[in-house]
């Protein structure tokens, strides 16, 4: 850490906490929804990136964290942040005990369990609509902004969602940084070699599926808050491929590659489907192949292996 | 009992279609594999190219059979041109280019076609033969026929020809294949093509039962990977077993577990993936893969 990055560092956090106050109001509403995409993002990076396992129904965790904060608002009465919390020990224990049987099952057969996950989802929804209301979807009270601060009720939220996104990406950035990290990376790359050296390979794969999920719920949660409404639709397999497809550019096993699989989930499917309804998933398709094929470190990925020849290249 | 049987018959009827595309997935497992994610909708873009056909004024019999020779086509041109560049990379890139697949091929549907449902010609007789209180359809007849004449081809194919010895030499050992001058891309191209016209005969059942709509396939094709996965992914025989088992599953949870309602219907085949992994993961005519390490 040089004074340079320190700098930068501010300069960051300056532009986040002044954003709202001199940006127009539909801007920060875009914002917020950037960072709830970019931290349920981090989770799929998580499982995939770091842990190596194929996950498709990163929707019902999602969906699983927006619906339990949402009905724990209205049914519980609690507190906007409390919901949140609720739901990512909710999310935390389901994903833990899904991935049991999926630290058991590998790529293909992952993929294919959930892959029915994710299509199941949005039919659960509507299973429940006692509580869940159904098809019609239900509305969510957004965070109202208290009278002291002066502030829109969008500046207001997007607060908040910022306070969730700096925990979430600093919590991700300490597990995955240093010796946990490097028992990731030698589970995904060498499982063999990673259990004769000691790494509970399995424990990882297990703890990461809950952690994963976990942020997914947190990122579902605070998405309610940017929106305020939630249906069942918006939770289909169209959106776990799109949250793939955004980490894949954002960059496969890198912390901020989420942020930019946030912009990328927010920005994208909004030009796409101006010019055409049909674009969205020729242009996800489309990304993910072309990825693979010249980019497969993604944004990110390239930048840093980028950064890091110029510097050997100095030296 | 009637109403046992007669739900056996659905369930049959069904299975078949799911037999079909999983027979397809079969297919390209084998040859290259890998597990198609875009095989339905391949199945679904081919669809429609029939619908197409008969549009333009071809009686749909001749309309099935050009679709089924261009879908061959198709499943070469994607081989060559997206999945043989990415075929031995980690398994995770190929998902991911499979599911991009999955993505290209529903959005061109859409964009060629349209997303309104469109009602398709049906090759198929309306008739229906009574036994006693049990109706059996022609639809049902047909469809068991299309599957025996799809598995008896393929066994005649892959055990009685030459062609079919190379394909599976090809798969089996690609280097050996190679020196013993079986011209390897060309077997793995058409394992992709065959693929995609066995997944366009199955298009084109379930297009006949229901209406066509470029998401028509989104269901069927877990249905499939069930069927697949229960029959080991590997063997012909298991797929059409595997789809069997599947549809009458499928057929019976609807009928005695009114519980479970239209919606919850998709727990079926998870329940039963999960099952047969936990059970036999190499799954019922599959041969477990031994790792050398």
């Amino acid at each position: 850490m040089t004074v340079k990055h320190w700098l930068l560092g501010v300069l960051l956090a300056a532009l986040l906490v002044v954003t709202p106050i001199v940006a127009p109001s539909y801007l920060t509403f875009q914002l917020t929804g950037v960072m709830a995409y970019a931290v349920a993002a981090i989770g799929l990076n998580l499982i995939i990136g770091y842990a190596g396992q194929i996950s498709l129904g990163h929707n019902a965790f999602f969906a699983l964290g927006a619906y339990t904060a949402a009905l724990s608002v209205a049914h519980l009465q609690v507190h906007y942040v409390v919901s949140v919390l609720i739901a990512a020990a909710v999310t935390f224990v389901v994903g833990f005990l899904a991935g049991f049987p999926a630290q058991r099952l590998k790529g293909l057969y992952l993929a294919l369990i959930t892959l029915v996950l994710a299509v199941s989802v949005s039919p659960v929804i509507k299973h429940f609509k006692a509580y869940t209301n159904g098809m019609s979807g239900m509305s969510v009270d957004r965070p109202t902004p208290p009278v002291w601060s002066g502030l829109t009720q969008d500046a207001w939220v997007y607060y908040v969602v910022l306070m969730f996104t700096v925990v979430c990406f600093f919590l991700a950035r300490n597990f995955v940084a240093g010796s946990t990290g490097r028992a990731l990376t030698a589970v995904r790359q060498a499982p063999l070699a990673a259990s004769s050296m000691g790494v509970d390979v399995n424990g990882y794969k297990v703890l990461i599926f809950g952690l994963g999920s976990m942020f997914a719920g947190i990122g579902g949660a605070i998405f309610n808050f940017s929106i305020g409404f939630i249906a069942p639709d918006s939770f289909n397999l169209l959106l776990s491929v799109s949250f793939l497809a955004a980490i894949v550019v954002g960059g496969l096993g890198t912390v901020w590659g989420a942020l930019v699989a946030g912009v990328f989930l927010q920005f994208v499917p909004s030009y796409a489907s101006d010019i055409s309804n049909a674009l969205a998933g020729a242009v996800y398709g489309g990304i993910l192949i072309v990825c693979m094929f010249f980019m497969p470190k993604g944004i990110v990925g390239s930048a840093i292996a980028w950064l890091r020849e110029r510097r050997l290249a100095k030296h | 009992m009637i109403y046992f049987l007669q739900q056996l018959l659905n369930g049959l009827a069904t299975g078949a279609i799911y037999a079909s595309l999983g027979l397809a997935l079969v297919l390209i497992y084998r040859t290259t594999n890998i597990a198609n994610f875009a095989q339905g909708e391949m199945a679904t873009f081919s669809a429609f190219l029939t619908w197409q056909l008969t549009e333009f004024g071809l009686p749909i019999g001749w309309a099935i059979l050009i679709s089924i020779g261009l879908s061959l086509i198709m499943g070469a041109v994607t081989y060559v041109l997206i999945v043989r560049p990415v075929q031995y990379k980690d398994e995770m890139t190929i998902i991911i280019v499979t599911l991009g697949l999955f993505l290209a091929y529903n959005s061109a549907t859409g964009a060629i076609w349209g997303f309104m449902q469109k009602a398709s010609p049906s090759p198929l007789p309306e008739h229906t033969w009574t036994l006693g209180t049990l109706r059996i359809g022609a639809e049902l007849l047909a469809f068991v026929a299309v599957l025996m004449v799809i598995s008896v081809g393929l066994y005649l194919l892959f055990q009685r020809t030459r062609l079919g010895m190379a394909l599976r030499a090809a798969a089996s050992n690609a280097q050996s294949a190679q020196l013993v001058g079986i011209p390897y891309t060309a077997m793995m191209t058409l394992g992709w093509g065959m693929a995609a016209a066995l997944g366009s005969v199955s298009g084109a059942l379930v297009a006949s039962r229901l209406t066509l709509d470029p998401n028509m396939m989104g269901d069927v094709i877990i249905y499939a990977f069930a069927a697949a996965v229960v029959g080991g992914l590997s063997s012909y025989l298991g797929a059409v077993v595997g789809g069997v088992v599947v549809g009458v599953s499928q057929s019976f949870s609807t009928a005695y577990l009114p519980a479970l309602g239209a919606d919850l219907q998709i727990i079926v085949p998870l329940l039963l993936i999960v099952a047969v992994l936990f059970v036999k993961p190499e799954g019922l005519f599959g041969k477990a893969v031994q790792v050398r390490v």
